[in-house]
This record gives structure tokens, sequence and C-alpha cells, in this order.
């Protein structure tokens, strides 16, 4: 049975920019009550930063998750359905279910998708000893129970060439590995191997060199544009492809943590609202996309040229939620989203680099110390502050 | 003449009526008519009430009683008026801080209504400072001390057992390094 229903706005995606957006839009316009519509399945919400601490065993999972009806704004329509296509001509999207629905003003807010099929053997081998990945609810706390069971051996850390939200987090989980090894006392029999497809540590200069020292630091070995291509988790082996030359390489293991490829969400993708990439195609200032002028994008799905992380969608989403506004009250776009991202780079416990940064990758710190340096206190911000943040501001739209 | 004048000005209607333009616009009229009949109507009800009213003398003596009395209530004077003027100027350099106190009051609400969210700042707390522990030595010692009987007073011997109590040692290592401190400090300003 097809149903058809319609909405002034619709939003795709009840993630951290869908209902950071929808708060911001109801309590900028109080009128718009009950004519915002959220489109997402998903019944449980995620504080997805935790799950480096998780991983690390420094945060319990149960911290990062609540129910997604605990977070859902008061006065939005929240549709249980996933988005299967855009008609962005005929203003209306299609689910999964069948349901057509009708809007004014689309927000697209659907995040990235992980491609687990990239990595032959990658589904496979997360059942088996020593493989995990931190980007799984289903298997961060693996994670952290590999890194107490690792007695010595090589210990492999991934990071595809693909973008990803966070594009720290493959680093931190091994540096939090690192040190647990070093309290285990079995540092000296174990080789750390960090593999990258990326072609440095991390792309801004001011950060990237307080990394390598702590590479040196720390005696990982690391390999650049290399790329996980193929996991046997039977025979315990990992194959990498140089991404430049092709050469490949086969490494045994005793414990791997792998960062999956990841890309713009199929449904996306194949619409018309997607650019070259997938990604949804919009301004990189105003957010409003670049050939229908009722929709918008924020988050992992849009095609902005910056690390895909919250603290980037942190200040997204005010700029998507006002310049919808303007666009719905026929006023020019007035506000500009410059790029920034956060990127809390966890070197140990209790040790952690404040990146923040702009487009064109210049810094842009909050707060009056050199926050290129480790510090406890950026620790405690981000294991305590920032969830509280999250939950209690950000999605509500003050934050 | 009259009769052609009048033909004339018909034919020029009739030839501007040709054009798609004013077609559309009649078109536009014709279909609208319906909602500008009701509409004017509504204006005429509205109209008449307000004739009516205005001239109903009494009524609007009362009304005038009324405010005139409730404005009284307020004592508002000159100086109410000037201050309304500054709060006006500053009004835009106002809002945006009202905003800000809004939205702090709001995440500040939302997390003290937050049962989670304050278990997991109270956890957090205790990793920075071991309140937990702090609270279970203190705890202990109170127990112990108020089933201690011994009443017997602190001999030299004992107070000097005390003094060799790692704890103890370490403060006065402490308080020993932060003198030292205070008196390099004292030296090189004197300097």
């Amino acid at each position: 049975m097809t149903e058809v229903n319609s909405s002034k706005v619709v939003i795709v995606g009840a993630g951290s920019a869908g209902i950071s957006i929808a708060s911001r839009l109801l309590r900028k316009a109080p009128y718009l009550k009950n004519q915002i519509t959220l489109i997402d399945p998903a019944e449980v919400h995620y504080y997805q930063p935790l799950w480096t601490l998780v991983g690390g065993g420094q945060s319990q999972l149960a911290d990062s998750r609540r129910t997604q009806a605990s977070v859902m704004p008061h006065d939005v329509t929240w549709i249980k359905e996933a988005v299967q296509a855009f008609h962005p001509d005929e203003n209306c999207v299609i689910t999964d279910k069948g349901t057509t629905l009708q809007y004014e003003y689309l927000v697209v807010a659907a995040g990235i998708e992980i491609k687990w099929n990239q990595v032959k053997g990658l589904r496979e081998a997360l059942t088996t000893d020593g493989v995990s990945t931190n980007y799984s609810a289903d298997s961060v706390e693996d994670t952290w129970k590999n890194i107490q069971n690792f007695r010595g051996g090589n210990a492999i850390f991934t990071q595809p060439s693909t973008p990803i939200k966070c594009g720290g987090a493959p680093q931190k989980i091994m540096y939090l590995a690192d040190d647990a090894f070093a309290k285990a006392g079995i540092k000296d029999k174990t080789t750390i191997q960090f593999y990258s497809g990326t072609g440095s540590i991390f792309a801004v200069p001011r950060y990237a060199k307080t990394l390598e020292q702590v590479i040196t630091r720390k005696a990982i070995k690391a390999s650049y544009l290399m790329d996980l291509v193929e996991i046997d988790g039977e025979q315990k082996t990992a194959t990498f492809q140089h991404i430049e030359t092709g050469d490949q390489t086969t490494e045994s293991y005793d414990m791997i943590h792998v960062t999956p490829p990841m890309g713009a969400p199929a449904f996306i993708a194949s619409s018309s609202l997607a650019n070259s990439d997938g990604w949804v195609d919009v301004d990189p200032y105003t957010l409003q996309h670049t050939s229908y002028t009722n929709i918008f994008s924020a988050g992992d799905c849009a095609s902005l040229p910056t690390s895909k992380t919250g603290a980037a969608i942190r200040q997204q989403a005010p700029v998507a939620a006002n310049n919808l506004l303007a666009a719905m009250n026929g006023q020019p776009l007035q506000h500009k989203y410059n790029g920034y991202t956060s990127c809390p780079l966890v070197t140990g416990v209790n040790r952690l680099i404040m990146a923040e940064f702009t487009y064109d990758n210049i810094p842009a710190e909050t707060f009056p110390i050199d926050q290129s340096k480790e510090r406890m206190s950026m620790y405690l911000v981000k294991k305590n502050l920032l969830p509280i943040m999250y939950w209690n501001g950000m999605l509500k739209g003050t934050m | 003449m009259e009769t052609t004048n009048h033909q004339a000005s018909l034919d020029h209607i009739i030839q501007a009526l040709e054009n798609k333009e004013q077609m559309d616009s009649l078109y536009y009229l014709v279909q609208k008519l319906p909602e500008f009949t009701n509409a004017i109507q509504s204006m005429e009800d509205k109209l008449s009430f307000l004739t009516s009213m205005m001239q109903d003398k009494e009524s609007l003596h009362q009304l005038g009683n009324e405010v005139e009395q409730k404005v009284e209530q307020l004592h508002i004077n000159q100086a109410h008026l000037d201050a309304l003027l500054q709060i006006v100027q500053l009004l835009p350099s106002l809002v945006p801080m009202m905003k800000r106190l809004d939205e702090i009051i709001a995440f500040a609400t939302d997390f003290l209504g937050d049962q989670q969210s304050i278990e997991y700042t109270l956890n957090g707390l205790n990793d920075v400072v071991p309140i937990q522990e702090t609270a279970e030595v203190i705890q202990e010692t109170n127990q112990r001390f108020r089933n201690n009987q011994d009443n017997a007073s602190i001999s030299l011997y004992r107070m000097y057992r005390l003094l060799k109590d790692p704890t103890i040692q370490k403060g006065f290592h402490y308080v020993e390094t932060l003198l030292q401190v205070i008196q390099n400090r004292t030296q090189s300003m004197e300097e």
C-alpha cells in the first residue's frame, strides 16, 4: 500500500545533523511546530565520538547510547522508515515502505555509509579472533577485549584512503592500545604498525608535527598510501595495496583494528542531488543545494571539503537552519559555514591534542592555550564535557 | 461626434483585451472574483462595526477611562520613557546576549533534568578527583574513631611514630619544597 504524506520541512536522517537542525528550526521558528518530519528507521541514537574511548577501555558503550525517541525533539513527526529515492523536481521523497512524502523544504542529513564489502573477507573476519573495528556498535567492545587479550606480537591499525567519519580515530585507538600494552608490560615484545591510505599522519601540518613525535616516541611503524584490500581471519593475514603503484604486501597479525572504507550513501549517490563523488552537492558556505534552492544538506553526506566530524556538524547545523528559514521567508542567505571542524586526537590515556581547523586546513583554536600540545585538560574535555554538550546542548539546538 | 468618440474608446478596449497579458489578467480577476467579494464583504462588516462603535460615545468614554486608570497605575514618568528609549537603542546588542543567555538556561535546564548526563558527569568527576575513594576513607576513619575506646594520652613516642608515617613525611617534603620555591622567588624579586 502506498501512503502519501506532506510536510513543510522534511529532514532525511535523525543523526547528529538531522536532530540538531530540527531543534534549531523549532527554537528559531516555533511556528514550524508539527510541520517538520524526520525520516530515520534507527531506534537507537549513538554518540559515536565516544567509541574511541570505548575501544580503548576508557568508557562504556552504554554511555554513548540513548533511545532515538528520547532525543527526538517534541513537536516533530518521526517516520521510522528509510528513504530510498529523491524526486527533487516533484518535491518528494520515497521510502522503503513505499511512503511518498511531499515537502516544501528538504534537509538531507543521512550521514556516511560504511563500505564493508570493499575489503575482501572483512565481514567474515570481524567474527574471528583478534579482529575488530571501532566503527560499529557490534564490534567496538571487541577492540578492548582484543587489546586485553593481546600477549605480544604484531598489532596492526588501518586507515583507508576514502573519506571517513572522524579522520583521527584510526590512530587514536592505536595510541590507547600502546598505553595498554605498556601497562601490561608487553611493549618489548610488540610491534605496532599503522597502515594508512592517506599520504601523511594528519592533514594539518601544525598537528601532524606533534603526532610524528608521538609515533616516534611510541616506536610505531607507519606506512602511507597503503589500503587494506583483503583480510583472512582464519590465517590471520592482512593484504595491503599501494594506491599509486598497485604493489601488494601481506602481513601476519596477532590483532588488527580495521577502519573500513566509507562513502556517500548509495541512495544519495544514485540521485540527482549528488555530485560526481556521490555527496549531496551543496554550496560549501551556505549549505544550500547548487541546483535546488529548497534543499539543504549538512553532516557527513554533504559535499563539504572538510573533515567529517561531530564538531563540524555543530557548526553546520545553525547555518543550515538559519539559511533554510531565510529561504522560506524570502530573505538572502546570510549565514556562512567556514569549514570548521575539530578532531580531538587522543594520544594516550589522559593525553590529547585538540585539533581545530577550517577550510584549507587553517587552524582555528578555541582555547587560549597551544592546542597542538598533548594535554590532560583537553582529554577531560573530550571524555567528560563533550558528551554532555552533545546530549543536552547540540541535540537541543542550543550549542 | 460623441458616438464616434465612444466607439473609438470601445475599440481601444477591445483591442487592448486582445493582448495576452490583458486576457490573462482578466481571467485571473474572474477566477478570484469570489475571493475578492468575500474580502470586500468582510471589510464592509468590520467597517460597519467600527462606525457603529465610534458613534457609541458612552462605550468609548468608558473604554478611555479604563485605559487611563491602568496607565495611571503604572506611574510612568519621563524617566521611564527616557529609559525605554535607551533600551530600544541598546536592543541590537542586548538581543544577541539574551539569546545566548536563553541558550545557556535551556542547556542547564535540560542537563539538570537528564539523570544520565548527571550520572555521567559525576562519574567523570570521580576520574579526576577520587570522590568515592576519599569518601570511603573518611567513612572508615569515622567508624574506627567511634569504635576506638583508647582514651590514653598521646605520648612523645607515639607522636614520633606518627611523624615517621610516609603520608606525613610526604606532606612535610611538599611543604619543604614549597618553602624553597617561595624563598627562591623572594630572593629573585629582591635582586
